[in-house]
């Protein structure tokens, strides 16, 4: 186990240790504590105002107070105007991303996890070349592969169908290199070997040796490949220029940009889309990462500290 | 021989029999064209995509303003994907027509004579040297826009000259402090002094010159006309759209007059999210007449256009598209607007289509008196000189003048910083920038 030093003797006391748990002088709790607490007021105070501008008009989101709650009808007036666009196109949008999403997560858990894999316990040549050209597309903006993605999809004849966003997007290399991190630190090569001996071969070490060991590391690269995707505006902005294409956050950026809500240029509009209703649609775009936060939070920090300490 | 004159016959039957039968499935074959449109404009192309049906395929796509300059560079390079026609904001057509991008199609040709006389002067912002370009939807021609009753308490008679309004500005700096002529602090400044005033800002005069000259005396005249209006606060020195200049200003009924496009009163002035000025207190007039000039000319603050496709298999389907939205009752008047209102929210710039939409505001209570002839009467007088150009001149005046109005509160100085952001713009995109 891992010890850890007493600190130098500060404010006139010792801190008390209580086995290898160290306890810190009252101070530095005071500190630490408060620290924690503005973070969280700095985090929480823009979610709170997200929450709560839906229930205010427009002509309240100017002179009231930030936090005041304006009344529970503000939510509904918000999502009728919303929904009333273009006969409730928006449902469209919402069932896109999540079935672009849930796509994209599937495919990109499975690749990564088998690409990662074979970096690191399989035995393949190249491995280091594989390794390294992961790193360097961990490194490239998905900006600067603009056009050579679009001829691309184009030439496979792609572009306007979902599958095009789904199979780029599905591309994740930080993903590989995490399973990477994770197969090289948290499954004892040894294991590997024993398998080996007994008959397997890379395809049976990864599904009855490699797979049954990585809960935690599939919950991650899911949470990130959701995170990554479910609020992606760029790629489906590219390849998508269908309306009934379209993602909930392009459908969205569409639709606002043509009001004076977020651009005042615009002027005139007949789109009865105002401050609130783009805080409902911040919020509907949020919730989604804030659940999914929520639900995964143990399995992700398990999964995060996985290969952390070795025993 | 018979067998040689049958086989003559038949080949002569072949020949004549596809040539009669190539046009006719030609002719049969519906034309189908692909529209991009922001989402005001939504209702008015479904609409068109109903009426046409059988007859066009319609395909309508809804799209942010500005979309197509981001894509078309994406489709040029894969030979495909081009909508038809597309709605897009005034200045896209600068873009557009440049033979490196190439997706603007010269309209000469296409519109018909009665078509052009109806535009009038509506269309002049989609003419150029080489031809005209694109047409244009709206006009977002200036007018002043005043508050009867504060005009009435303070004693005031509606100004005629830019010397007039800047009198009522003296006298209410020295008389009813806190009171305003409107904000300084955006890109509305341009539309509504600058551009009237013909400050020559953006005045392309072919496709690789442009006369950008802000010591001009018909800029220098704004300056030192307003800018004591300014030093006392009675032109705020805040954008029109500032929350705190919404609040402090707009919705506490401080607004005496203000020189605005025509869809101000509608969108700006009423709503309750921003000015909020109640029923019978508003009411426009022609703009006033800079000193020594003979006409009293107008700027423009918005104002779409639409643009044909030069790839397009049928440009005059699609600039009937175009036609239907400018000049049709259907969707002028009558169609179903998302917030429940009905037909065009803005000024149509065709003249028949803006005599049709006429009736959307002349028997509209909310205003003192009716707003339409003013608005009419500046319709044909929006000065000319300023033009599209390939450069972004609108997010200019984010990016230069009003960080410089903020910090020195000097319009000399911000509208310079303007002139050198923009002549920096212009050179990079390979004009030659003048001052003559």
């Amino acid at each position: 186990m891992t010890t850890i030093t007493a600190p130098k003797k500060k404010f006139g006391m010792a801190p008390k240790k209580v086995g290898a748990v160290r306890i810190q002088h009252p101070f530095s709790n005071f500190l630490v504590i408060t620290w924690l607490v503005i973070f969280a007021i700095m985090s929480l105070i823009p979610m709170i105002w997200l929450i709560l501008a839906p229930s205010k008009t427009d002509a309240e989101l100017t002179y009231r107070n930030p936090f005041a709650f304006g009344s529970p009808k503000g939510y509904l007036n918000a999502w009728k105007n919303l929904q009333f666009f273009d006969n409730g196109v928006i449902g469209t949008w919402l069932m896109n991303s999540i079935w672009y999403t849930a796509a994209i997560v599937v495919i990109a858990t499975i690749t990564a996890s088998l690409a990662g894999f074979v970096i690191s316990a399989s035995n393949i040549k190249f491995k280091r070349t594989f390794l390294i050209s992961t790193l360097i597309m961990m490194l490239v903006p998905p900006v600067a592969l603009v056009i050579p993605l679009f001829v691309e999809m184009d030439v496979v004849n792609l572009v306007d169908n979902p599958w095009s966003v789904i199979l780029i997007s599905s591309l994740y290399p930080f993903g590989a290199f995490l399973s990477y991190i994770y197969y090289t630190t948290s499954v004892p090569s040894e294991l590997y070997e024993s398998a080996r001996l007994d008959g397997c071969n890379d395809f049976k070490l990864f599904t009855k040796i490699a797979l049954p060991l990585s809960t935690p590391l599939l919950s991650l690269l899911a949470f990130f490949a959701f995170i990554g995707n479910w609020a992606n505006y760029f790629m489906p902005y590219v390849m998508l220029p269908s309306s009934e294409n379209y993602t909930l956050p392009l459908g969205l950026g569409f639709l606002f940009l043509s009001t004076p809500a977020i651009n005042p240029g615009v002027g005139a509009t007949s789109v009865p889309i105002y401050k609130p209703e783009i805080a409902l649609a911040g919020a509907l775009i949020a919730v989604p990462i804030m659940i999914m936060f929520l639900i995964s939070q143990k399995r992700l920090i398990r999964g995060m500290l996985a290969g952390s300490i070795k025993e | 021989m018979k067998k040689k004159y049958s086989v003559m016959a038949v080949a002569t039957a072949v020949v004549v029999g596809g040539a009669m039968v190539v046009p006719i499935a030609a002719q049969a074959a519906t034309p189908s064209i692909t529209i991009w449109v922001d989402a005001p404009r939504l209702p008015g192309a479904k609409l068109y995509a109903k009426i046409m049906k059988g007859k066009v395929n319609v395909k309508v796509e809804l799209h942010g303003q500005a979309d197509l300059l981001a894509k078309v560079q994406l489709f040029n390079r894969v030979k495909k994907g081009w909508p038809d026609v597309v709605f897009g904001p005034p200045n896209d057509v600068a873009v557009l027509k440049n033979p490196l991008i190439a997706n603007a199609l010269k309209l000469d040709k296409l519109l018909t004579p009665a078509e052009v006389k109806g535009f009038g002067n509506g269309n002049s912002w989609c003419k150029s040297s080489s031809g005209t370009y694109c047409v244009k939807n709206d006009l977002a021609q200036t007018v002043l826009w005043y508050d009867v009753k504060l005009f009435k308490e303070f004693g005031y008679t509606v100004p005629k000259t830019m010397d007039e309004f800047a009198a009522i500005g003296e006298d209410l700096a020295a008389n009813h402090p806190g009171y305003s002529l409107g904000a300084v602090g955006d890109q509305g400044f341009y539309a509504t002094f600058l551009w009237p005033s013909q400050c020559p800002l953006n005045q392309e005069k072919s496709a690789t010159r442009v006369v950008i000259n802000t010591k001009s005396p018909k800029c220098t005249r704004v300056a030192k006309l307003l800018q004591p209006l300014v030093d006392s606060g009675v032109l705020d020195t805040r954008s029109y759209f500032d929350a705190g200049y919404i609040k402090d200003v707009g919705q506490a009924g401080k607004i005496v007059a203000n020189i605005g496009p025509s869809w101000w009163g509608e969108f700006v002035l009423r709503p309750a999210g921003t000015f909020a000025i109640p029923a019978g207190h508003i009411a426009t007039a022609p703009m006033p007449k800079w000193a020594g000039e003979k006409v009293a000319y107008s700027g423009e603050w918005g104002g779409g256009i639409y643009t044909v496709s030069p790839h397009s298999k049928y440009p005059r389907q699609a600039l009937d598209f175009a036609m239907f939205m400018v000049g049709d009752k259907r969707n002028l008047v009558t169609v179903k607007n998302p917030d429940g209102s009905f037909g065009a929210p803005t000024f149509p710039a065709y003249t028949p289509g803006n005599a049709l939409w006429k009736a959307k505001v002349s028997g509209d209570k909310y205003y003192a008196s009716n707003p339409f002839p003013a608005m009419l009467t500046q319709s044909s007088k929006i000065f000319a000189g300023e033009k599209p150009v390939r450069y972004d001149s609108n997010g200019a005046w984010g990016a230069a003048f009003a960080p410089e109005m903020t910090k020195s509160k000097d319009i000399q100085k911000a509208v310079d910083a303007y002139g050198a952001y923009v002549s920096n713009l212009a050179q990079q995109l390979g004009y030659e920038v003048s001052t003559k």
